[in-house]
């Protein structure tokens, strides 16, 4: 019963970060969105494992796939953002109207 | 209840193919990916709990691993090929 409930939960949080990345104006804010609450997600849809199955075998692979995310998502988000930033354009160009003209224009994909 | 959680997982999923689509710069893609990976391993864990056996775990704990891999890769090619050789 925990278990389901704590998966729910993890349900909630997977929606969460899927209407922000649909949602949200720019690619900062759809990363600061995406890669939080799905890595919230993943940890309690792993905790709900971790309660489920209670073998010595899954509680190792679930506290070791904890441990990844914890340790992972945080660097990829990291190389993410630093990407956005070295574009050069800034995230969402209403923000900042007197920056100066971009070297390099990274301009919008046209509506297919 | 978990079907119904697992649900969830495939209207975020299909968000995040949307914005796989229509992205505006083409970090977003790796953003979608990233979370996309992320809830396969949701939707892995999912399946765990539906079929009682903890073989989806060892798959999600690879999904993982794959995930970061390619987020990497990918940002380092992004960051490797600027959008205009001008300069």
């Amino acid at each position: 019963m925990t278990a389901s409930i704590l998966f729910l939960l993890a349900g909630f949080f997977y929606l969460v970060a899927g209407l922000g990345l649909v949602r949200l104006p720019d690619s900062l804010a759809r990363l600061h969105a995406g890669t939080k609450a799905s890595s919230l997600a993943t940890t309690l849809a792993l905790a709900a494992a971790l309660l489920h199955h209670r073998d010595p075998w899954s509680v190792t692979l679930a506290l070791a796939s904890i441990l990844f995310v914890f340790l992972t998502a945080p660097l990829a988000s990291h190389a993410i953002g630093r990407t956005i930033l070295a574009s050069r354009l800034p995230a969402n160009p209403r923000a900042a109207p007197n920056a100066p003209k971009n070297p390099h224009p990274n301009p919008p994909r046209p509506a297919a | 209840m978990i079907l119904l959680a697992l649900i969830l997982i495939l209207l975020s999923m299909l968000a995040c193919l949307w914005r796989l689509r229509r992205p505006t710069i083409a970090a977003d893609r790796v953003i979608a990916l990233d979370v996309i990976s992320f809830q396969a391993m949701g939707a892995l864990v999912g399946f765990s709990l539906l079929d009682n056996s903890p073989l989806a775990l060892e798959a999600a704990l690879a999904i993982a691993l794959v995930g970061f891999l390619s987020t990497l890769a990918l940002t380092r090619l992004l960051s490797s090929s600027p959008p205009s050789e001008s300069s």
